[in-house]
């Protein structure tokens, strides 16, 4: 759960680019498409003991199949939904869902950051307008970085605004 | 010329598919929506504290399930369970 101390002031929420869930939405594309494509090299011999239908059957396993599909795809939005940087006055706190049941969270003190840059690398990302965030710190860890982030031009400048603000203080 | 036969490689599923068969994987795709909306909830309640956006979650993830369960249902009735 996300706790802001007493006098801390949210400022922004920094997610992935929506474009990122495409590669899994295509695979689940093709799984949904996959049963045709193997029914027919079912060797002829195996004999199935179906008491009904097969043609119903086939419908009611291929639906099940596509529910399942459906679970999978629920459990990649939330797994990309809860990777996010939240900017504070104070912090930035880095949360990174690694699975159902995984969760790295990261915190940076403003004042830490020594140096922002981006990374836009490939037609597609420049097109759609997402990239990397690279902050440098001085603190133990190194470097945090927040891959395929939405506009990360924008991104950038409301760190540093930010990390101006502190500093000036 | 030898030749090899698939006659010993002919088998059968041991278990018969019957409606009562197809009425558990009804059930237990009915379990996995539920637990997997459970899960949902948790995380998202959990984390954000939001429960505007928790809700709507929970209304998209059960009514696009509902609609797969129904067809399911549907398929299995005229399968015969």
């Amino acid at each position: 759960m996300i706790e802001l101390q007493k006098d801390e002031q949210y400022l922004y929420t920094f997610r992935r680019h929506p474009i990122v869930l495409l590669p899994a939405i295509i695979i689940l594309l093709v799984f949904a498409a996959l049963p045709f494509f193997i029914i027919p090299y079912i060797p002829a011999n195996i004999i199935l003991p179906i008491a009904g239908d097969p043609a119903n059957l086939f419908t009611f396993l291929y639906i099940a199949w596509l529910t399942l599909l459906w679970l999978a795809l629920s459990i990649v939005f939330i797994d990309h939904w809860l990777d996010m940087w939240i900017i504070t006055d104070k912090r930035l706190l880095d949360f990174e869902q690694l699975g159902l049941f995984n969760r790295e969270t990261a915190v940076l003190r403003i004042e830490q950051i020594q140096d922002i840059s981006i990374e836009v690398k490939g037609v597609i990302p420049t097109f759609l307008n997402y990239g990397d965030i690279h902050v440098q710190t001085a603190g133990a860890n190194k470097e945090f970085v927040l891959h395929n982030i939405n506009n990360p031009i924008n991104a950038k400048k409301i760190l540093y605004d930010v990390y101006s603000k502190k500093v000036d203080n | 010329m030898n030749s090899i036969s698939l006659e010993p490689f002919i088998f059968t599923i041991p278990l018969t598919i019957t409606g009562e068969v197809v009425l558990w994987l009804l059930w237990l795709l009915v379990g996995l929506v539920g637990l997997t909306a459970f899960i949902i909830t948790y995380h998202m309640y959990s984390f954000t504290r939001s429960a505007g956006s928790t809700t709507l979650l929970i209304i998209i993830h059960y009514g696009i399930s509902a609609v797969f369960l129904i067809a399911a249902t549907a398929a299995a009735f005229l399968f015969g369970i």
